[in-house]
């Protein structure tokens, strides 16, 4: 099981690509058209943070 | 892009034809016999049409496959999406506006074909801005 921090910055991740997807789309679309760009958004984010560890070695 | 006027006569033609696919077939049959009769009379009546167009979605430039399909795009322009249910329901109208945002359209037509009297079954429902971040203000009103 992971530890409380890092579950904390799992749902703060979701909960920020949540928000970018919303701010994207806006409501009242199918509930698969918004999961499908939620997880393009978690995979995008997560590039990117692995990205920018890379970048800082 | 069409404008109001041209977007009003295509939604008007599509209206009448299922009208009268409505009055030959009566309810009660499968969507797909429905979709067939309104796609031949819309050839009829001289409109261009695609029936059953995939629909990707288009996020941040990326293709996305949430296996969409459009039962009818009349025109290049309007989407018509088919039912043969007892009724119409939120999430319809949800269906439809996905569309409309995803392919990048003005209007939409949700037509059930099992209301008893099919103005009753019809909903044109308008993306008025596309392209800009103002396409949540979508319009939503009941063909009287």
């Amino acid at each position: 099981m992971k530890d409380k921090n890092k579950l904390d910055l799992i749902t703060q991740t979701v909960i920020g690509a949540a928000i970018e997807v919303h701010r994207r789309l806006g409501p009242g679309l199918l509930e698969s058209a918004h999961e499908a760009c939620l997880a393009f958004e978690i995979r995008d984010h997560h590039r990117r943070a692995r990205r920018g560890r890379r970048d800082e070695r | 892009m069409k404008d109001k006027e041209q977007l009003d006569l295509i939604t008007q033609t599509i209206i009448g034809a299922a009208i009268e696919v409505h009055r030959r077939l009566g309810p009660g049959l499968l969507e797909s016999a429905y979709e067939a009769c309104l796609a031949f009379e819309l050839h009829d009546r001289g409109l261009k049409i695609e029936q059953q167009k995939p629909l990707p979605v288009i996020y941040r430039e990326v293709k996305l496959d949430c296996g969409y399909w459009l039962d009818l795009v009349v025109k290049d322009s309007v989407i018509v999406e088919i039912k043969a249910i007892e009724q119409l329901l939120p999430i319809h109208d949800a269906q439809l506006l996905s569309y409309l945002r995803l392919a990048n359209k003005n209007a939409g037509l949700l037509i059930n074909f099992h209301a008893r009297l099919l103005k009753n079954g019809v909903k044109r429902m308008v993306n008025e801005f596309p392209d800009s971040a103002l396409s949540a203000i979508s319009a939503v009103n009941k063909v009287s």
